[in-house]
């Protein structure tokens, strides 16, 4: 109550404190009055409970020991009184127990000297004990109880639990001062501020607010007042300021225009902009000079109707689709002057695209390149050396030989112009490396500088292309002196990183005037002539002859032909029979190529070779592994069941995807590999062991059986049967044909026979034409034979009959070889 | 002590004045202690009490009580006039109730005296009391009531004190019994060990021959006063006369006894395991209270509990009451 009149006044005296102080100081008296009430009112009850439960331990004290006390005093037992009474010691609040008898006697007493301060609490307690019918009074047990010691507990959690009443009390008041503050204070302060701020300037800033309370609710409709004052009093302003903003933009815009415009004119760059469809919209100055069109010709035309080319038109459709995406174009570009004239452009093209919108125009950009590209040009044939062996290039070979015939064809003494070409660098790059055959590049470049004369000038052309001319020199016993020099000093063995190599060169020369008075027929000339020196086995020289030209034409015609052939499917298959010896059955055909041209069959000898130079072979071995695929499907579906042997060449042999290529057909035609066997020449073989390991297993796990063609001449290296998994040898005809007139070649014949079939081979007589050879290789046990004899190659239709005629021929011969007849 | 001793005094001296005479014309109380069951001593003593009533003229009343504080009790309180008690107990009743020895029982051989005993049963392999305190630490052992002569008092003395022990320290468990339970719960292997005296012994072994067989005696105590017959000191005179010469003259020839008479009376004490009664005093009661007041002397002793004053003040006491005690007869 003192504490409420103590705010009264304290609130009459604080007219001017804050908010937050009004609010606190009745708060403050308040929990500080209801504290101290609630304190003392609690002290008071905790004081009563203590002393209540004190009464209780008492009177629990003296049911107890009365009843303890009982027995003992019964059987007059003063020992046990004592120990009871020696045991009450113990007892915090007792401060005197006496028990006396009946009479008032004291039988055992103890207690402590009774404190200053405190109540005393006592009470008493008759022992009585019933026996029989009677009654016995054994005596009185008086107890005393002092509450000090209580008193002092109470005493010391008051000394903390005042303090502590008070400390929570600050604790309150700091934390509702502080809500206050924070609540009321700082947002009506923040209120005040902005009510302010807002009275003293023209713009009116509204007050941002989180709180949804009674405040968030006041500052809610002054945010909506100031809204509506800023609309009624800015409005006008906004119009008047507006106005003249756009005003300034507009000059402003006007002006950069100008700029602009100027700056478009006074550029070297040509610009142009065009509609979607690349219609001319406008031009600048640099565009009409570069295209040399005036603005009114150019306008509302396509550029494609003016000044660009549209002569590649899959480029136009690129450019085209690129804009439609709206990603622009750049690039180079042909364009057209109004005379006709071509001029190369740099050409950008930009979409433009106002406010989002898809593209409504473009902007062309172009410069005229054609200095730059005259420029490179340059620059490029300057670039005269060959970068590896620093020999003057193409180009500057060029440029010399066209010199020396300006030269020449005035003074009239002539030179010779050789090309020289490596014989095998081919082998050289691909078996070894190319670093290797740079190598020997560098180092034949410079053997033949060294055998040249200073005037004289060695070029190199490309690859192992080399190419002469020497000056002056028109004799051909001069250039035959001179080539040979340089021949056999390109001959020479060299090493290359520990590698002992020997590279021969072929040479062709042409001379001046006498094999062609320019630069191109000299050239063609003289490469011709060193064909005809590498076809003649290379390491030579040869002089153009009008002979060669002609070799060289029929050499170009057939190539022509051939891969005219390979187009037109003129390749056929030939079909030989081969028989088992020992069965007389046709077992197998080996399939021979024949090119009918022009209803014309050419045996293989006549352009294989030829397409094995050109690269031809592959080609045409593949088309061969169909021919023989099908005709064996073609067979089984006359129930005509065959095998058929194929010759492997050896280009053929040694590309990469031989095998798979190989296996991929087989799979296509669906022929079982174990039907095919694939002839190969034993020097096919031995030329390159590692490889031909590799592809004979990878061909004999995919099912293929191998056979070793033409044994007998060449190495008849019987290791190398030993050594390849190979199942079947065929003796050379060459061996065969000998058999009738030299024994020699019987022994050597029918001992092959043994060993190879010791070895597990099978063995085929190629050529047996007499049957005098067929008897004596029957006799001596050859598994298979093949020859005109048995037949000679034919078409495959005549294949299945001739095979029946060929059965029953053997079959009567057999018949007659053992004197029997077909009834027994 | 020395104050507790003189207000015990003082009690009994009140205790006494204050006390009721008995009327002449009124009956007597006769208090019994139960030693062995209330029906048993009933019967023995029934035809006696009745004897007795006819030759006093009063009818007497027996009453039994299982505990000895109880007859002492009832007796300072008058409702009890003669009792029947054992020595420890004749003392309190003389300290504490204003009673006085006035006989004491003969025993049956003749002699005025008995003897405590240790029992054991005969196959527990126990024979001396040293095999009993080698093994207390596994037994059960049969005490007396606290106020029995020779179930406790006697065997304190001779037993524990002198072996500074108390029987609950060193024995597994302590029972407290009457003497015949303690003689049973030893016969049925209950009590591995227990107290007893030999007039008990004798009368549970008539009564139980195949328990008695199996209990063995492994010690005997030195001769203990028989049990003395109290009443209080303010009993009319005439009665007292008539119940001295009553009780004097039981059993006994005397001129103008009819020989059914005489017959009768021995046939009564016979069952009461008695030869019949003679004059006694309070002296007889000398021995027992030096017994009492040695033991309670080494309980004073023994009390680690105690102040020094306070223990030199009770020994003080119960030198004083020892020094005051005639030299032993």
């Amino acid at each position: 109550m003192a504490s409420l009149v103590a705010h009264l006044a304290a609130v009459r005296y604080l007219p001017r404190q804050g908010l937050a102080a009004k609010i606190l100081l009745p708060a403050l008296s308040l929990s500080l009055g209801v504290g101290l009430v609630l304190f003392v009112f609690f002290a008071d009850k905790f004081a009563r409970q203590a002393e209540e439960d004190l009464q209780n331990r008492l009177d629990s004290f003296l049911t107890t020991q009365a009843a303890e006390l009982e027995g003992a005093v019964w059987e007059f037992d003063q020992a046990a009184i004592d120990r009871l009474f020696r045991s009450y010691a113990l007892s915090s609040d007792l401060q005197l127990a006496r028990l006396t008898d009946a009479r008032g006697q004291v039988l055992a007493a103890t207690g402590r000297p009774a404190p200053a301060t405190g109540r005393v609490f006592a009470a008493s307690r008759e022992l009585t004990r019933q026996a029989g019918q009677e009654t016995y009074q054994l005596g009185r047990l008086e107890v005393v109880f002092n509450d000090s010691r209580i008193r002092q507990g109470l005493a010391a959690s008051r000394s903390v639990e005042l303090p502590a009443a008070f400390a929570l009390a600050v604790l309150f008041m700091a934390v509702l001062g502080l809500t206050v503050h924070w609540q009321v204070g700082v947002p009506l302060r923040r209120l005040r501020e902005s009510l302010e701020r807002n009275a003293a300037t023209g713009q009116r800033t509204p007050l941002s607010w989180q709180s949804g309370d009674e405040l968030g609710q006041v500052v809610g409709a002054y945010n909506a007042l100031l809204a509506e004052v800023n609309q009624q009093t800015g409005t006008l302003e906004r119009a008047n300021s507006e106005l003249g903003a756009e005003n300034l933009q507009r000059r402003l815009a006007e002006k950069r225009l100008t700029l602009y415009k100027t700056m478009v004119e006074a550029t070297d760059t040509a610009m142009v902009i065009t509609d979607r469809d690349l219609r001319v919209q406008e031009t600048n100055a640099a565009c009409l000079r570069v295209t040399g069109f005036s603005a009114g010709e150019v306008a509302g035309r396509t550029v494609w109707e003016t000044f660009l080319s549209d002569h590649d038109a899959q480029r136009v459709a690129e450019l085209g689709r690129s804009l439609e995406t709206g990603a622009g174009w750049a690039g180079e570009w042909r364009g057209l002057t109004r005379r006709g004239g071509r001029v190369p452009l740099r050409l950008t093209i930009n979409a433009l695209a106002f406010d989002g919108d898809a593209a409504s125009q473009h902007v062309l950009v172009f410069a005229d390149i054609s200095e730059q590209k005259a420029t490179q040009k340059l620059l490029k044939s300057l670039a005269y050396s060959d970068s590896l062996t620093g020999l003057p290039n193409r180009a500057l070979f060029m440029d010399r030989l066209e010199r020396e015939i300006c030269i020449e064809a005035r003074r009239g003494r002539g030179f010779a112009l050789l090309f020289v070409d490596l014989d095998n660098f081919k082998w050289i790059n691909d078996s070894l490396s190319h670093a290797v055959g740079d190598r020997v590049l560098t180092v034949m470049a410079g053997r033949m500088k060294a055998c040249l004369r200073s005037e004289d000038t060695l070029a190199r052309m490309g690859g192992d292309e080399f190419t002469v001319i020497l000056r002056e020199t028109s004799e051909a016993e001069v250039v035959g002196r001179v080539t040979e020099a340089l021949l056999a000093r390109m001959a020479e063995p060299l090493d290359v990183d520990g590698v002992a190599l020997e590279a021969t060169a072929s040479i062709g020369a042409a001379l001046y005037p006498a094999d062609g008075g320019d630069s191109e027929t000299l050239m063609k000339n003289a490469d011709t002539a060193m064909y005809a020196a590498k076809a003649a086995g290379g390491g030579r020289l040869h002089f153009f002859t009008p002979v060669i030209a002609e070799k060289a034409q029929a050499r170009l015609d057939l190539r022509k032909k051939l891969r005219q052939a390979l187009a037109r499917d003129e390749f056929v298959l030939h079909f030989q029979p081969i028989v088992d010896m020992a069965g007389g059955g046709v077992a197998h055909y080996e399939a021979l190529v024949r090119w009918n041209r022009r209803q014309e069959l050419v045996a293989p000898a006549q352009f294989i070779p030829f397409a094995e130079d050109e690269g031809l072979v592959g080609r045409i071995g593949r088309q061969v592994f169909d021919l023989a695929f099908a005709q064996l499907r073609a067979w089984d579906g006359q129930g005509f069941a065959a095998t058929v042997s194929v010759n492997v060449s050896r280009d053929q042999f040694l590309e990469d995807d031989f095998v798979e290529d190989l296996l991929g057909r087989v799979d296509r035609h669906g022929i079982d590999p174990g039907r095919v066997v694939l002839e190969m020449t034993e020097s096919l073989i031995i030329a390159d062991p590692a490889v031909a390991r590799v592809v004979l297993g990878q061909l004999i796990v995919g099912g293929f059986r191998i056979a070793v063609d033409d044994f007998g001449v060449g190495y008849s290296s019987l290791s190398a049967l030993v050594e390849y998994p190979v199942h079947i040898v065929k003796l050379d005809k060459s061996l065969i044909r000998t058999l009738e007139r030299d024994h020699r070649a019987r022994t050597m014949v029918s001992g092959f026979i043994g060993l190879f079939q010791n070895l597990g081979l099978e063995v085929v007589a190629e050529g047996v034409e007499t049957a005098l050879q067929h008897e004596f290789l029957s006799a001596a046990g050859c598994d298979m034979a093949q020859g005109w004899l048995y037949g000679k190659p034919a078409p495959a239709r005549f294949a299945p009959a001739s095979a029946q005629s060929m059965e029953a021929r053997l079959f009567t011969r057999l018949l007659r070889e053992k004197g029997g007849s077909p009834a027994q | 002590m020395g104050p507790l001793a003189c207000c015990l005094l003082l009690v009994c001296c009140f205790a006494v004045s204050s006390a009721r005479p008995v009327p002449a014309g009124e009956g007597l109380g006769f208090g019994l202690i139960a030693t062995a069951s209330p029906n048993v001593l009933r019967s023995q003593w029934q035809p006696l009490l009745g004897d007795m009533a006819a030759a006093i003229g009063v009818p007497v009343t027996a009453r039994l009580f299982d505990d000895y504080a109880g007859v002492i009790w009832a007796m300072a309180a008058g409702h009890v006039q003669v009792a029947w008690l054992g020595n420890k107990s004749a003392i309190e009743a003389v300290d504490r109730a204003g009673a006085e020895v006035a006989f004491q029982a003969v025993e049956a051989d003749g002699r005025t005296e008995y003897n405590a005993v240790l029992l054991a049963r005969s196959d527990s392999g126990l024979r001396t009391v040293e095999d009993v305190f080698a093994r207390a630490g596994e037994l059960t052992y049969g005490d007396g009531d606290s106020n029995s002569t020779s179930g406790h008092v006697i065997p304190g003395h001779y037993l524990f004190a002198p072996r500074r022990v108390e029987a609950r320290a060193v024995f597994r468990r302590v029972v407290q019994n009457n003497h015949e339970a303690n003689f049973l719960g030893v016969a049925e292997g209950r009590l591995d060990v227990a107290t007893g005296n030999t007039i008990n012994l004798a009368g549970s072994m008539a009564r139980h021959p195949e328990a008695g067989r199996a209990v063995a005696v492994i010690w005997t105590s030195p001769p203990i006063p028989s049990d003395p017959l109290v009443w209080r000191t303010d009993l009319d005179k005439t009665r007292q006369k008539a119940i001295r010469s009553f009780l004097l003259d039981y059993g006994r020839e005397t001129p103008g006894k009819t020989p059914q008479r005489l017959a009768h009376e021995q046939a009564v004490l016979e069952g009461m395991n008695r030869a019949g009664f003679r004059t006694s005093d309070n002296r007889q009661l000398i021995s027992v209270r030096r017994i009492e007041l040695t033991r309670q002397r080494n309980r004073i002793l023994a009390d680690a509990g105690l102040s020094p004053d306070e223990r030199q003040r009770r020994l003080a006491a119960v030198d004083a009451g020892l020094r005051g005690l005639p030299a032993a007869d």
